[in-house]
Parts: structure tokens; C-alpha cells; sequence
């Protein structure tokens, strides 16, 4: 007899739901993710520079910065973004793209000092994403030291509202 | 021992012996005087009517009559007597104990033909009287049926189309408590069900889904499936047995 619970998940990716994702689902969420902080730093620069030409537009030149301040702008900015997103949902937007969810060791929501620290060490050091494909359970090296996972997860809300997402180690 | 005994012994044997005696005597007698009684009784030179054995001969017959007549007066008498005797004896006796003790009934019921008795028995007259209602509220029916009957060879006779042809389903449906039927059903879990047989969430996906969704569908898919073959790859590199994804998942309690 076929499952009789209701699921607006496709038949075909329900026996994927709760395992850890792999290199190429995670380095694509992640380039999203790349891709919208760098929108948000455009639009940031845009609305600064808006806003300067409102407050003189006959003095107004374009904004200009250091190197160093823009990839420490950057850096706050996709910090402050990873672990916004981490914190509220478990998914940042590529996460959410991909249908993936960051979740903790026992299989709930990061709080907000675990998804900073997280956010700063994956920000620092990116590289630590291939560790995923090495390890026999898909974890990164910021999930081995901090205990966490990301997992398919494809349910629209969070599910922590109901359950903890079940993480299956191999 | 009494002097009453003793003298009816003595008397008895001294009778006895004149009897035996007397008897021995006259038989002797008889014997030796018989052609001597015949000369007396019948002397040939004398007529019939004048020789002695012919008045002994009337005096008989004449005899003989009234032994007759005496004998049926005293008929008469206890004719009139005896039932009068007869009731007065029985009132003073208890014949039912009587013959209870002295009667063997045993013997007298086993020379009775009963067969004969019951072919001149009119059973239709006794059956009449008999209350077969006061005889069936003795009888506990239910036990003697669940006994002595087969029902599952009754059962097998009955025609069950006709008597399914006879039903009035209308009147049967209209006495079902529907209601009472429809709480006790899970109609929450057959919903379910049926809406996970039939994949109602794809339906609605394929009635209303937009081109976006269906691309972050494949996307997704396409994902996890180059999640497994770098997975596989990486673990040939490594020469490792056991796959990465063990089973499917489950949900926590």
C-alpha cells in the first residue's frame, strides 16, 4: 500500500530527504549565494551612491573605495548574510534554490553563535567546501568541526516548526 | 407338643386305618359277593317291575332328581347371597393392599399381549388430550436443534437468490444509521490515501506550475545525481566498498 501521507515533494526526490548533499549541489548553492551578496553589495553601492547624489547632485562623483575596505564590506556582508539565513530558516537563498537546509547535530535550526562562527569560517576559508567529496558522510570541514550538515531538504517550510530534519549517516 | 395334637393324630390314623381298612374290605367284599348281589338284586325268575334292582334303579332316578333341584335352589341362593357377602367382605378388607402383598402383578402384566392392547388403543383420541404446549415449554429446543439438526445442510438447501430476490434492500438501507458508520471510519486517513495514490501534488504542480519551478526541479534533480556520481567516483579514486548513502532517511520521533 503507498505512503498515505500527503507530500508536495515529487516522488522521485523523497528518498533523498534528509541525506547530506553532496560537492555539486553545495558548490552551486554556493555560487548563488556568492552571486546574491554580490548584488547586495551593487545595490548598497548604488543606493549609497544614490543617496549621495540626493543629498548633492551638483557635487556628485562616484563613490570610490580601497580594495581592502571592499573585501572587508564583502566579507560582513555574506557573513551577515549566511548566518541571517542560517539562523531564520537553515537556508541561505541558494540553499533554498537547491533545496538544501543547514541544520546541527541534532537535526535543528543553527543558533545565532554557531551560524556566525560557521558564516566566518566558511567565508575565510571556502576551500574547506571540497572536503565534502572526500568524506565517505558529505561533510565539509566546518561541518566536522562544528557538528553540522547540510541536507536535502525540499519541504517549502522549515520543518523544525513540526520535526527535527533527520540527518542519516551512512 | 399338645394333648389336641395328640388326639387328632389318634383319631387320625385310627379313621385312617378304619377308612383303608373298611375299604380294603369292602373291595375283597366286592369281588368275592358280586355275583351273590346280582342273584339278589336281579333274581331271573321274577319280572322286571317286581325284582329289587328295579326299585332301587327308580329309587336312584327319583334320588337323582331332587339332588338336582336341591342343587339348583341352593344355586339360587348364592346367587342372592354371595354378592351381598361378597360386598360386606370387601368393605372390611383393603383389596388394594391385598392384593398388592399377595398379588404378583409382575406375573400377571407379562402374560398381557400389550401389542393387542395398543393395536385397540385409539391414539388419535389420546393425542387429543395431550397439551403439546405444556410439553414443548419443558423441551429446551435451542439445545436440541444445535444437537440433533445439521444446520449447515439445511442451510445448503436454501435458496438464497430468491430470498435475496424477496428482500426489500430499500427498507433495509433506509434502518442503516449512516452517520454512526461514517464516525467510526477515518475518512482524515483514507483522504490521504487517496491523494497520495493518485499524486495530487504533482498534478497540481503540472496544472499550475510555472516554467521556473519545473527548471528548479531539474536543477535540484540534476544536483543530487552529480552529487552520487562524483560521490561514486571519488570513492573508486579511494577504492572504497560501501556506498555513501546507506538507506533511505527517516524522520526523527
Amino acid at each position: 500500500m503507498s505512503d498515505p501521507t500527503v507530500s508536495p515533494i515529487p516522488k522521485e526526490a523523497r528518498p533523498y530527504q534528509g541525506l547530506r548533499a553532496g560537492l555539486v549541489t553545495r558548490l552551486v548553492a554556493a555560487g548563488i549565494d556568492a552571486f546574491v551578496v554580490g548584488g547586495l553589495l551593487v545595490a548598497g553601492y548604488v543606493g549609497y551612491a544614490g543617496a549621495r547624489f540626493l543629498i548633492n547632485p551638483r557635487g556628485f562623483s562616484a563613490p570610490t573605495t580601497s580594495l581592502f575596505r571592499s573585501l572587508t564590506t564583502a566579507f560582513f556582508v555574506a557573513v551577515v548574510y549566511m548566518a541571517a539565513g542560517w539562523t531564520i530558516s537553515g537556508r541561505t537563498y541558494g540553499c533554498h534554490v537547491l533545496g538544501l537546509r543547514v541544520v546541527n547535530f541534532h537535526g535543528r535550526r543553527l543558533r545565532l553563535p554557531t551560524a556566525l562562527v560557521r558564516a566566518l569560517f566558511c567565508v575565510a576559508f571556502p576551500v574547506g567546501l571540497l572536503w565534502c567529496a572526500a568524506s565517505r558522510a558529505n561533510r565539509s570541514l566546518q561541518d566536522v568541526v562544528l557538528r553540522t550538515s547540510v541536507v536535502y531538504d525540499w519541504e517549502p517550510s522549515a520543518p523544525w516548526r513540526k520535526r527535527p530534519v533527520a540527518v542519516i549517516d551512512p | 407338643m399338645s394333648l389336641l395334637d395328640v388326639v387328632v393324630g389318634a383319631s387320625t390314623v385310627i379313621v385312617g386305618g378304619t377308612v383303608g381298612g373298611a375299604t380294603a374290605v369292602a373291595r375283597r367284599a366286592g369281588v368275592l359277593g358280586a355275583p351273590v348281589v346280582r342273584a339278589v338284586l336281579w333274581p331271573p325268575l321274577l319280572a322286571p317291575a317286581h325284582q329289587p334292582g328295579s326299585w332301587l334303579a327308580a329309587l336312584a332316578r327319583r334320588g337323582g332328581a331332587q339332588r338336582n333341584s336341591g342343587s339348583r335352589e341352593l344355586a339360587r341362593l348364592l346367587d342372592a347371597l354371595v354378592p351381598v357377602l361378597l360386598v360386606e367382605v370387601l368393605r372390611r378388607v383393603d383389596l388394594t393392599e391385598t392384593v398388592r402383598r399377595f398379588v404378583d402383578l409382575d406375573a400377571i402384566v407379562a402374560d398381557v399381549d400389550l401389542d393387542a392392547v395398543a393395536a385397540r388403543l385409539d391414539v388419535d383420541a389420546v393425542a387429543g388430550r395431550l397439551d403439546l404446549n405444556a410439553v414443548v415449554d419443558r423441551l429446551d429446543l435451542t439445545t436440541l436443534v444445535r444437537e440433533k439438526v445439521d444446520l449447515d445442510l439445511l442451510v445448503g438447501t436454501v435458496d438464497i437468490d430468491a430470498v435475496a430476490a424477496r428482500l426489500d434492500v430499500d427498507a433495509v438501507a433506509a434502518t442503516i444509521n449512516i452517520d454512526a458508520i461514517i464516525d467510526r471510519i477515518d475518512l482524515v486517513r483514507i483522504a490521504q490515501e487517496v491523494i497520495s495514490a493518485i499524486d495530487l501534488p504533482e498534478i497540481i504542480r503540472e496544472s499550475t506550475g510555472s516554467l521556473a519551478s519545473g527548471t528548479v526541479r531539474g536543477v535540484r534533480m540534476q544536483g543530487i545525481a552529480a552529487d552520487e556520481a562524483v560521490g561514486r567516483v571519488v570513492d573508486r579514486v579511494f577504492m572504497r566498498r560501501a556506498s555513501r548513502v546507506a538507506r533511505a532517511p527517516e524522520i526523527l520521533s
